[in-house]
């Protein structure tokens, strides 16, 4: 084993340029050792109480007979054996002691790693009423301690990953033996080990790696910051992909069904959940088609439409120097940059330009006899109702551009046309092999009864079929 | 013995697929007849014997029906196979030019501003793009035309019954090779069901695919009546549905002709 001089000088080496890279001399006369750690990073508590402290106390007390290892006294330390895994625990915010050390080892990493990371606070883009206030962290180890809190069973396996060259990123893939597909679980696994890149600084880049597709529109891959959404899931046979220093966990598959489902369902009655997804479906079907078909039958199929409602729009535009097609496109586009400015801008300034935006604009055009009410309903409502599906609300957003367009030039056959295709393209599409469109498309009875229409949590009482591939009970039923 | 063709359609989809195809037959060819009613259960009857007898009895030669099957559609069969599949493929193709003007015709009646030769060209577009991506996708997209129905159903609470005339008997050949399910039976012979999606075996395969397909079009009988005493040819919903129904059957006719052309073509593609 090498002198520990010459491995500090190979730290110094190696760490050179690196002011927050230090190194911890403890000399007891005969045994000289040295603890290499990043400040800040370790935690200097940590550093004293586990080992600095027992060591000091155990050669005071000429108690160091005993392997080094066992003066240590935090639970979680590593053998190492050469110089480049004392590296990577040094760069894990590990502190290294090696010296003197008389075992036949090269180094000893200790956990002294600074847990400075914000509390379990319920996320800001998934809040509930009655539920969980907890959420996910940026900790990776967290994440999955929130998960097993959850499920307290042996079933809940968890295989672990190191991705990115530079970052190495600690990536973990749970999931529920017995539940799970075998074959979901081996193609997760496989597609992430199978990643080569320099950095993961968010799971949002596994996302990208692993997804289904080069760039799908949908989303093949769920994420979610809620634990209990993320067990919820899991119990489904769905895999969890947990990456450490990201607060958003992964879920595979991903269907189309999942949109419509929010987490406060299952705590209401299922006849307002059923209610209130019916609502959504809705609600998603208006804010993609409703400016579209408007377009198509007030521009080009004028007769199939009623004579008071022709005639209300009509006069509503009289004098409107624009045609429709043209009147709905822009105002779509305006609608759109004043909802992006209204995000991005510090919220003082993003709620004062979405009122000006919405309010004088909009009563502005109407009386300069730039744009009409009918028009401005129409987007308006369309705007609305995407927000109530955020994981498609930017995919609608394009998709509703290209059916304006298409359904402006060729009417109500484009609008037909685009449609179809588009469903089309969602039956064809899988996510990890599962069916996009399931339960729907292929009909699954069991998923069908958490798709729209929500049956009682004890009604449910197979898992969706569709995902686990075989039959997996999961309720008795009700009893009285 | 060449591979069996993996294109997978559920029972179910099968179902959908054959209420599509017969559904559209009679919605293109507009004929308010009381023999187009009667029409489609001819039709069935003819086949499902037909297709009883031949899947039942046939196979004796072969030790597994489902190796017979597949010998049938992929491999170099026996000459009379091969004179029974090349008779439906051309039974097929008819059908496909003729849907293909119908559908063309009828998109070009609603939609006047588009020339006949521009719509003819976006309708065989729109079928090739769906068509492209294989029978099981085409199977799950037959599947979502039941959600078509509500929104029918919506608007025909609120309409007027409409009277129907049951005195023309005209193009009842012509009707006939329309709502022909010829390919429908080329469609049993690559469909493998997949066990998972059922919850018990199937113990006798060519029972529950004719008993889907006559499903189907007792389906169709009594869509066909409620739509047409309900809303009306002019209801925009039923134009809808009746153009999902002709765009299942043409890109589904595409897929039959295409499929011993380019055997190479599924296989090579990413399956579903």
């Amino acid at each position: 084993m090498m002198d520990g001089e010459k491995i500090k000088e190979k730290f110094f080496t190696v760490f050179s340029d690196m002011a927050d890279f230090a190194v911890r001399e403890l000399d007891f006369g005969k045994t000289k050792l040295y603890i290499a750690y990043f400040v800040g990073f370790s935690s200097r508590e940590y550093m004293n109480r586990y080992l600095i402290e027992p060591i000091s106390r155990a050669y005071a007390a000429r108690e160091a007979v005993v392997p080094l290892s066992s003066l240590i006294t935090n639970i979680k330390i590593e053998k190492l054996q050469d110089f480049t895994s004392a590296k990577d625990a040094v760069l894990a915010g590990n502190a290294v002691l090696f010296g003197d050390i008389r075992e036949d080892i090269f180094g000893i990493s200790v956990f002294t790693k600074n847990d400075t990371g914000r509390a379990t606070n319920e996320p800001d883009t998934e809040n509930v009423i009655r539920g969980p206030h907890e959420g996910f962290t940026e900790s990776g180890e967290n994440n999955v301690v929130l998960l097993r809190r959850r499920l307290h069973s042996e079933k809940l396996k968890r295989r672990g990953f190191t991705v990115g060259n530079i970052s190495k990123t600690d990536v973990s893939v749970l999931y529920m033996e017995g539940i799970a597909k075998n074959e979901l679980v081996s193609e997760v696994c496989r597609r992430i080990s199978e990643i080569e890149t320099d950095a993961i600084l968010d799971s949002g880049y596994i996302e990208m790696f692993i997804q289904d597709g080069k760039a799908p529109f949908y989303p093949t891959l769920g994420n979610s910051e809620r634990p209990d959404k993320i067990a919820a899931k899991l119990m489904e046979g769905r895999v969890a992909v947990v990456v450490d220093g990201s607060p958003v966990v992964l879920s595979a598959p991903y269907l189309f069904c999942e949109a419509f489902q929010v987490t406060e369902d299952y705590a209401k009655s299922p006849w307002y959940a059923t209610f209130i997804r019916l609502l959504r479906c809705v609600a998603y079907f208006t804010a993609l088609y409703l400016p579209s078909l408007f377009v198509a039958l007030f521009v080009r199929h004028k007769d199939v439409l009623p004579e008071y409602l022709l005639s209300s729009v009509t006069e509503a535009r009289e004098k409107l120097p624009f045609s429709l097609f043209w009147e709905v496109l822009v105002i779509f586009l305006i609608f759109e940059a004043v909802r992006e400015v209204g995000l991005r801008m510090p919220k003082a300034v993003g709620s004062a330009v979405g009122l000006v935006g919405s309010l004088i604009l909009g009563d502005s055009a109407i009386k300069a006899g730039i744009t009409s009410a009918p028009v401005l309903i129409v987007v308006a409502l369309a705007a609305v109702c995407n927000f109530m599906i955020p994981p498609y609300m930017n995919a609608n957003i394009l998709y509703r551009f290209f059916m304006i367009v298409i359904s402006g030039a060729l009417g109500l056959f484009g609008f037909f046309a685009a449609v179809a295709a588009a469903a089309v393209m969602l039956c064809a599409k899988s996510s990890f092999g599962i069916p996009y469109l399931s339960p729907i498309a292929p009909i699954d009875p069991c998923g069908l009864k958490d798709f729209i229409y929500m049956a009682p949590i004890w009604a449910m009482k197979r898992a969706p079929i569709s995902i686990t591939g075989k039959t997996v009970r999961r309720t008795n039923g009700k009893n009285g | 013995m060449a591979e069996c063709s993996k294109s997978k359609v559920t029972v179910v989809q099968l179902f959908f697929l054959s209420f599509s195809y017969v559904f559209s037959g009679l919605f293109l060819i507009r004929e308010r007849s009381f023999l187009s009613f009667l029409l489609p259960l001819a039709a069935v009857l003819v086949f499902s014997l037909f297709g009883y007898f031949f899947l039942q009895c046939a196979p004796r030669t072969f030790t597994e029906k489902e190796r017979f099957l597949c010998f049938l559609s992929c491999g170099k069969p026996h000459f009379v196979s091969r004179l029974l599949m090349t008779f439906l493929i051309f039974l097929s193709a008819a059908e496909m030019i003729l849907t293909w003007i119908l559908f063309a015709y009828s998109v070009h009646s609603f939609s006047a501003f588009l020339s006949f030769s521009l719509t003819a060209a976006l309708v065989l577009l729109l079928a090739l793009f769906i068509g492209s991506h294989g029978l099981t996708a085409l199977g799950r997209f037959s599947e979502l035309s039941v959600f078509l129905i509500a929104p029918l159903f919506f608007r025909t609470v609120f309409c007027d019954f409409e009277a129907v005339d049951f005195g023309a008997f005209s193009s009842d050949l012509y009707a006939l090779l329309v709502v022909t399910p010829a390919p429908l039976f080329y469609l049993f012979s690559m469909t493998v069901p997949a066990s998972t999606s059922m919850p018990k075996p199937i113990k006798n395969l060519s029972v529950v695919l004719i008993c889907a397909f006559s499903g189907a079009a007792l389906a169709v009988l009594c869509a066909f009546l409620f739509l047409l005493f309900g809303t009306g040819e002019r209801s925009v919903f039923y134009l809808l549905f009746g153009w999902m129904a002709s765009v299942i059957r043409l890109s589904f006719l595409l897929c039959v002709c295409t499929a011993d052309s380019f055997p190479s073509r599924f296989g090579k593609r990413k399956r579903v």
